[in-house]
């Protein structure tokens, strides 16, 4: 029957086109690079190198990846600063009391610390193993980008050692049962490899004279050695650290111009960025990629328009209010000092502890470009405004102090600040030259004249007496150095790694029940210091922080650090 | 009576024409996915019909024989003719056949009859009950089967029964304690079509437990028609719970499948008018209330004087806080009763071979928050529409089902509102919203949250959504028919969100950035399949053999913008306007897709309706794994004996009833993943370092799971059915037993110095088991009773967590939620207060937590030291509890006397516990968050009130409050078993007689209510509430139960049929 015939013919046409007409499961992301595709297009090459850049310090709090909460609070790890907020913050105040319920192999911070910098080096590892796909960039640009990663990789495992002593030196992008059988390497070896890549890094990197402007911000050669004597220093291998030191200055037509800033508070200014003193920092810009820590940090303002919020969760301590010198060179304690503890203990001190706390009394020029008292002793603000700030009140500094350093007059949109953060300036290089040739017994008033001076004479001293070899002090020569470098880089998150190089923690960082961390002289009626927090640092243990228990867990050849 | 017939037309010989138009369909569907381009399809199909060439018209009526009562939508079929119409109303009917024919009248519940014509036009027959329901069809996957040869565990829920009269907001609230082991939570009862947590057989995974939607046929992707589909379109709705019934829906079947099955109209019938409505009142249930203002501040006073602090009111305070009595700073002031009205007309008939069915919805429900000055009453309104229609064309069979929906809702643009009502919570009563200016003030909370609903701004969703099928069968031989389905759902939905900037007296502000933002997004879902069906009967041996084919592919794309500071009266862009770069989007970054193409098929054989074997097997391809692990294979096989028929029974079929046992055994699968897991992706992030001051973007890789793949559950399922007492009491009962394999789950076996994060696993396992009960009843006679009741349970357990991972704690506020093998999926962990200290001798020996050497005293919880080593710490916590509900229920009574009828529904949980923590609880939460106690936490230690419910009362920061509040203890568990009257209707349906005079059939009036009494051991919060989506992912946050109240509803209704 004919019908039928057509049924028949029609229903293989039906099938036959039904099955070609499967849809192909084969979707992919329309907004996502796979493997596949991702590194032979240039753009892709120079974001892969910037997450790198990004991911330097990451905070090691989890879900959170911002570097300028890392780089200030780990002030509060030390005796500069004082943290009253502890959650969400890396736990600071936790850990530097030392109790073991508070800092242990177990702890989220211990665990991201050691993370966030790991994920940083396998940014660098994917990088570094994948580039050489790229095609059209050109040997000369790849081999520089190489250098700068390199650069990253090793300040990541420098920052590593600092924290944990032996860590896992990964130089490969690993698989997941590769990282389960991964060993320590002895810090010593880790070192040695720092230095050999930062010498590669320094090797095919520009210096800061000839980087393009639109690559101002990225590692130069300069930022390669500086960082190369950094390490020497932290490893007190003092006449290597004094050479790379004073190839740096002598040497400025290889390694780039650097010199001091006139003014003290410009190096932190945007409207100052890449000056001359600056040799590498984390890179911020308005508005889009900025930092909001300063309304942790400092005062409140009053005024038509002032930003009015302060939480001060990071607060300077007593302690680093009086390393400051007096304008003579000398130690608030020696004999002869003149300073007046009751009546005006910040008068006639190193203008730096302007510069870079705000006390009571303070004069502050707010972003209006008015100039505010800040008053913090309890009773005496004129009014309900100006009362925030006093010590006591709800959100007011726990310390009856805040920071001045890092406060940027230009912004006036709340706390979005585009500053770069600094890792490395001119300064620092001259302190370790300075530390290194001391500890070399070679400070003299040559090296005294290129390092101190210049810093103490930007600083604002004018009396010969402070200006001068060998200083106005009782204190040893090593002693005023690193006082020096305890003035001059305060809130520059360098201070834990100083007092823990120094093995001066446990002197300076512990404080018993009844001797806790002292504030201003504003409790009991302004008649007594006010006591913060008790601090334990077992020098045992804390001079290097535990492997994180999750570590240790998954991966049978870690042991853990002494004393945890 | 002569029917007008339409005239023969010749397209009906050419069965070409409608293959070729179900191929272009099929076609045009997948280029539709694709492309997003919409092919013009000018389908036009012409209808037309076939009748005898010398038939006339027969009509009669159709009644009971026991009581003589007409009886409705009894289907009339001539035998051997594909024509068939159904009794009317007054159980009247009407048909053409050939003189010599024999009409077929078969109805559920009732045996079926068959009467010779014999030349025969008028015939009134009557139908006996019958015992067994031979002849119920219920909806299964790719089908309908007669209940008796169902050998899985399928429920059958009738749209009436769970609609009609009552005022449900969707299809899902409908569901709720209908089917044993259809679990359903109402999480929010906002007004925004509700947010419900749907487990079929309780909690098969750790990933998506969502179960399948298919609506006449379609598979939906996600739950979203549930929410949108007219409730009173909805003719009924099977629930597939095991592998048995839903294997056939392979890959997609793992936590069950909802089959939805809309409303047709009927051959024959005359053109029916049906209108119902419901208008009544939503009162807000407020079941929390503050103390005093004037007890506030003492108890305030108190909490101070417990923790060493000077007291913060004076005498002199305190009196003037009296004096002044409560201010308006509570629950009442912002919630008020709010109108709901559910309004739905439909009109339905029938040609001899044609059917239509047409419907309008309204729905209404505005929100109890007070009213917005911008845009009105806050609230949902969805418009329904419905055309769907049948045609019998020659040897084919079609049908066309197209709806169209549109949901506004309107909602407060700041606060969810669960944070406008914590606002409301947290200030204590010296508070009100306005001072004696009318300025909104601030006061404890730094917000207004009356300003807020009142000026603050809004959030306008307007979602159109157009959903449909076309199905053509061709009978190629009358064993062999081939069947194809297109059709798809189209969802276009846009959001409008405007904040407007409050400043409050004294201080505090809102909204300064004036955000303007439009989000839109479009879906598109389709759904292909083309089936061939085999079935022949050869004396007592039946078979079927079904096979098929099927593509299921989806889209989804938005975008959307937002402008900052913008104009504050228009929310126009003015000076100073911009777009925030973070909160715009553009599609290319917002798309999900997905295509799964699937072969399927089905056998069954039945001998002598005793004995029932069925295997089912389908394969699925999904785009979301990777080509090798691409396909998976879901096979089941099951089988049913009513025992009953056997000779060896007869005596006890007689005296007693039947009995059927089923059983089964398959696999199925579930793929609710994320796509492209399987591929190491790159992700590109903006401005996340600057060089040059100028802000750069990074890109970061994603790890990949390189053998993605389904998660697979063996199911076992032993069923009995049966019915008691000549039919009139039936019953089911059913244990099973499910692993579900290949769980995704996190990895933490690797050291972190891996350096990246991990894609999902195919690595845990979890078992859930349990059974449920279903007892229905029905009188007949003058006074008409039926009662259903059913009851059930499931308990799930981790078998697998992770690799080399037994357990993952999550610590969430003070409570630890935890997976760990052995357990179910998700329990809460804690410690057990053991007491409060009513002694300083047993504050000093009692065991207690090593850091809290000092500051305790009497009033202060004590906890349990679970391994007795004198001190509490970590190796003393507790499981606490199992969140999921246990012992769902739901009882359903109808009752009818002469005109009046009565129906009770009540729905509820026997057991289940859950962690309440919050301002709720604690008074003076945090010292600064919380300024609040209540009357339900008010129970606190003093050295007045020892037996006390809660410990002393401290602040925020002392020993006290850390050991007593800040611990995660079972001070904080709660029992929440409840069970709620959900729907009370009394209704009158007036004589008929009365009626026909105004041309009106039927009409019934009611009145009815909805959630009128709950009773619960939990006082203060809607026991229903939880923290935890379907899954309890054990990441959730912790219930403060700050939430919009579940309302209670009463209203009248008005039934007419014309």
């Amino acid at each position: 029957m004919r019908l039928r015939l057509l049924n028949k013919t029609n229903l293989i046409i039906f099938l036959t086109i039904t099955m070609v007409g499967c849809k192909k499961l084969d979707l992919t992301p329309r907004d996502k690079y796979t493997d596949d595709n991702f590194w032979t297009v240039n753009a892709n090459a120079f974001n892969a190198l910037a997450t790198c850049y990004s991911q330097q310090i990451s905070g090691g709090y989890g879900g959170s990846s911002s570097a300028a909460q890392a780089y200030f609070y780990n002030e509060a790890l030390s005796d500069n600063a004082y943290c009253p907020l502890d959650v969400n913050v890396g736990t600071p105040t936790a850990i530097s009391s030392g109790d073991d319920a508070n800092f242990n192999s177990g702890i989220n911070r211990v665990k991201y610390e050691w993370a966030s910098y790991y994920t940083n080096i396998r940014s660098c590892n994917l990088f570094l193993e994948n580039i050489d796909k790229n095609t059209t960039l050109g040997s000369a640009l790849i081999a520089r980008m190489k250098g700068e990663a390199r650069y990253l990789r090793a300040q990541a495992f420098f920052r590593l050692t600092n924290f944990f002593g032996d860590v896992p030196l990964i130089t490969k992008v690993q698989t997941p049962d590769e990282a389960k059988v991964t060993p320590k390497t002895a810090k010593a070896d880790v070192v040695t490899y720092i230095l050999s890549e930062l010498d590669a890094a320094a090797a095919v990197l520009p210096n800061r004279d000839n980087q393009a402007v639109a690559d101002r911000g990225r590692v130069t050669i300069g930022a390669a050695k500086a960082m190369k004597a950094r390490v020497l220093l932290y490893n007190g291998r003092w006449a290597e650290c004094a050479a790379v030191c004073e190839d740096l200055m002598n040497n400025p037509s290889v390694n780039g111009t650097y010199s001091l800033v006139s003014s003290f508070p410009n190096i932190f200014s945007t409207n100052n960025k890449y000056n001359s003193e600056v040799i590498f920092s984390l890179g911020y810009s308005k508005p889009n990629r900025t930092w909001s820590d300063w309304s942790d940090l400092g005062p409140f303002y009053t005024g038509a328009g002032a930003v009015a919020a302060s939480n001060s969760n990071l607060v300077p301590t007593q302690d680093l209010v009086e390393s400051y010198l007096t304008l003579d060179g000398k130690a608030i304690s020696d004999p002869g000092s003149g300073y007046d503890e009751n009546n005006a203990p910040y008068a006639n001190r190193d203008p730096r502890l302007g510069y870079t706390i705000a006390y009571d009394k303070y004069q502050w020029v707010n972003q209006l470009g008015n100039t505010q008292t800040i008053y913090i002793k309890p009773g005496t603000a004129p009014d309900a405004a100006n009362k925030k700030n006093e010590y006591g009140g709800g959100s007011a500094s726990s310390s009856g102090y805040y920071w001045r350093k890092y406060f940027d007059p230009t912004v006036n949109d709340g706390f979005n600040y585009g500053e770069d953060i600094i890792i490395q300036r001119w300064a620092e290089v001259l302190l370790m030259e300075a530390e290194a040739k001391t500890m070399l017994g070679q400070m003299d008033a040559s090296v005294w004249d290129k390092t101190i001076k210049p810093l103490r004479t930007r600083a604002g001293f004018v009396n010969p007496l402070a200006l001068n070899y060998p200083g106005n002090t009782n204190m040893t020569m090593i002693d005023q150095v690193r006082n020096e470098r305890r003035s001059e880089l305060a809130l520059e998150s360098l201070r834990y790694d100083d007092i823990k190089r120094w093995k001066i923690a446990e002197t300076v960082m512990n404080h018993p029940t009844g001797n806790e961390v002292r504030g201003a002289k504003f409790a009991a009626n302004s008649t007594a210091f006010i006591k913060l927090v008790v601090r334990r640092f077992d020098p045992a243990k804390h001079y290097l922080w535990p492997i994180p228990k999750e570590s240790l867990q998954t991966d049978p050849k870690l042991t853990q650090n002494p004393g945890w | 009576m002569k029917q007008k017939l339409p005239t023969k037309i010749s397209i009906i010989y050419k069965p070409r024409v409608y293959l070729g138009i179900i191929v272009l369909l099929f076609v045009s569907s997948l280029s539709f996915a694709k492309t997003l381009n919409i092919a013009s399809n000018n389908v036009a199909l012409t209808t037309g019909n076939i009748v005898p060439e010398n038939a006339s018209v027969i009509t009669g009526k159709v009644t009971d024989e026991t009581d003589g009562k007409t009886l409705p939508g009894v289907t009339v079929t001539v035998k051997g003719v594909r024509l068939s119409t159904v009794t009317d109303i007054n159980g009247k009917f009407s048909i053409s056949a050939e003189s010599n024919a024999t009409l077929v009248f078969s109805f559920v519940g009732y045996e079926s009859l068959e009467v010779p014509l014999n030349g025969q036009t008028a015939l009134n027959v009557s139908l006996k009950p019958s015992a067994t329901n031979l002849n119920e069809v219920v909806v299964v996957g790719y089908g309908t089967q007669k209940k008796i040869s169902v050998t899985g565990a399928v429920d059958k829920v009738s749209g009436a029964a769970t609609v009609d009269g009552r005022p449900v907001i969707n299809a899902t609230q409908a569901l709720e304690g209908e089917s044993p082991n259809l679990v359903i939570q109402q999480r929010s009862w906002v007004p925004n079509g509700g947010a419900f947590n749907i487990n079929i057989r309780g909690t098969g995974t750790t990933g998506n437990n969502d179960p399948l939607v298919v609506i006449d046929g379609v598979i939906a992707n996600g739950l979203g028609v549930l929410g949108t589909i007219n409730p009173s379109d909805i003719d009924n709705i099977s629930i597939l719970k095991d592998a048995g019934s839903a294997a056939i829906y392979g890959s997609r079947s793992a936590n069950g499948v909802i089959l939805i099955t809309t409303k047709k109209g009927k051959i024959g019938a005359k053109p029916t008018v049906t209108y119902s409505g419901i208008y009544g009142t939503q009162d807000p249930m407020i079941l929390i209330h503050p103390v005093s203002a004037y007890q506030n501040a003492l108890d305030k006073n108190l909490s101070l004087a417990n923790s060493g602090a000077p007291p913060q009111y004076n005498d002199a305070q305190l009196a003037a806080i009296k004096a002044a009595g409560d201010g308006n700073w509570r629950l009442e002031t912002i919630l008020h009763n709010a109108p709901q009205t559910n309004q739905n007309v439909s009109v339905s008939g029938g040609s001899p071979t044609s059917t239509y069915y047409l419907s309008a919805g309204y729905f209404n429900q505005q929100s109890n928050l007070e009213k917005s000055n911008l845009v009105g009453a806050y609230g949902i309104k969805r418009y329904n529409f419905r055309v769907n229609q049948t045609a019998i064309l020659g040897n084919f069979n079609t049908a066309w089902n197209i709806a169209y929906i549109k949901t506004q809702i309107k909602e407060p643009v700041v606060g969810d509102p669960s944070g406008l009502i914590g606002d409301v919570f947290r200030a204590p009563l010296t508070d009100n919203f306005q001072d004696a200016q009318g300025r909104y003030t601030t006061g404890f909370v730094t917000y207004n949250p009356l300003d807020v609903l009142r000026n603050g701004g809004y959030r306008f969703a307007n979602n159109d959504e157009i959903n449909g099928s076309f199905n053509v069968a061709y009978n190629i031989t009358p064993d062999l028919k081939i069947r194809g389905t297109f059709g798809g759902i189209v969802s276009a939905n846009t959001q409008l969100q405007r904040q407007v900037d409050l400043k409050y007296y004294p201080t505090g502000e809102t909204n300064s950035d004036r955000e303007v933002q439009n989000n839109n997004s479009k879906s598109l879902n389709t759904n292909t399949n083309v089936v061939i069906e085999y079935a022949k009967k050869l004396h007592k041996h039946e078979f079927s053999v079904l096979a098929g084919i099927e593509n299921e592919s989806y889209i989804f794309e938005a975008n959307g913008i937002q402008k900052n500071l913008t104009d504050s009266l228009l929310g126009v862009p003015t000076t100073g306007t911009v777009v925030d770069p973070n909160a715009s989007y553009n599609s290319i970054s917002n798309t999900n897709e997905f295509s799964i193409n699937s072969f399927f098929s089905k056998a069954t054989y039945a001998f002598d309706n005793k004995y029932f074997l069925e295997a089912t097997f389908r394969a699925d391809g999904s785009s979301k794994f990777p080509p090798n692990k691409r396909w998976g294979y879901f096979p089941s096989i099951s089988g049913a004996w009513r025992l009953t028929e056997e000779k060896f029974m007869s005596t006890y079929k007689q005296n007693i009833g039947d009995l059927k046992l089923r059983a089964n055994y398959g696999t199925l699968g579930n793929q609710n993943v994320n796509p492209y897991q399987f591929l190491s992706t790159y992700n590109t992030n903006t401005n996340v370092y600057a060089f040059n001051n100028t802000a750069i973007a990074g890109s970061t890789r994603n790890l990949a799971n390189l053998g993605l793949t389904w998660e697979k559950a063996a199911t076992f399922d032993l069923g009995l059915d049966g019915d008691l007492l000549g039919g009139r009491l039936n019953f089911g009962f059913d244990y099973f037993s499910k692993i579900t394999s290949d769980i995704l789950a996190p990895r933490q076996d690797v050291p972190t110095f891996f350096g990246s994060g991990f894609p999902s696993y195919n690595v845990s396992k979890v078992q859930v088991r349990g059974w449920e009960a279903k007892v229905t009843y029905s009188t007949r006679g003058t006074l008409r009773q039926s009662f259903s009741f059913n009851i059930a349970n499931s308990t799930s357990k981790l078998l697998a967590y992770s690799f080399g991972q037994t357990e993952n704690v999550f610590q969430r506020e003070e409570f630890e939620f935890v997976r760990r093998v052995g357990e179910p999926i998700t329990v809460y962990q804690g410690y057990k207060v053991a007491g409060i200290y009513q002694t300083p001798d047993q504050v000093n020996t009692l065991p207690k937590f090593a850091q809290y050497t000092s500051g305790l005293a009497p009033g202060d919880l004590y906890f349990v030291d679970k391994n007795h080593d004198g001190v509490i710490d970590t190796r003393d916590k507790f499981v606490l509890g199992d969140p999921f509900p246990h012992f769902t229920f739901g009882f359903n009574y109808n009752a009818s006397y002469k005109g009046f009828d009565l129906t009770i529904f009540i729905q509820g949980v026997l057991k289940r516990v859950e962690l309440i923590r919050g301002e709720l609880i604690e008074p003076y939460h945090f010292t600064n968050y919380g300024g609040t106690v209540y009357q339900s936490s008010s129970d606190f230690w003093t050295p007045t009130n020892t037996d006390a419910k809660y410990p002393r009362i401290a602040e925020h920061g002392t020993v006290a409050n850390n050991n007593d509040y800040r611990t995660g203890s079972d001070m904080y568990l709660f029992n929440t078993a409840y069970g709620r009257l959900k729907n009370l209707q009394i209704g009158y349906t007036f004589p008929s007689a009365l009626l026909t005079k105004a041309g009106i059939k039927r009409a019934r009036l009611y009145v009815t209510g909805q959630n009128l009494i709950t009773v619960s051991p939990l006082k203060f919060a809607d026991p229903e509430g939880t923290e935890f989506g379907n899954n309890l992912d054990n990441t959730s946050g912790a219930n403060s139960p700050r939430s919009y109240t579940a309302p209670r509803f009463y209203g009248m209704g008005l039934d007419l049929t014309f």
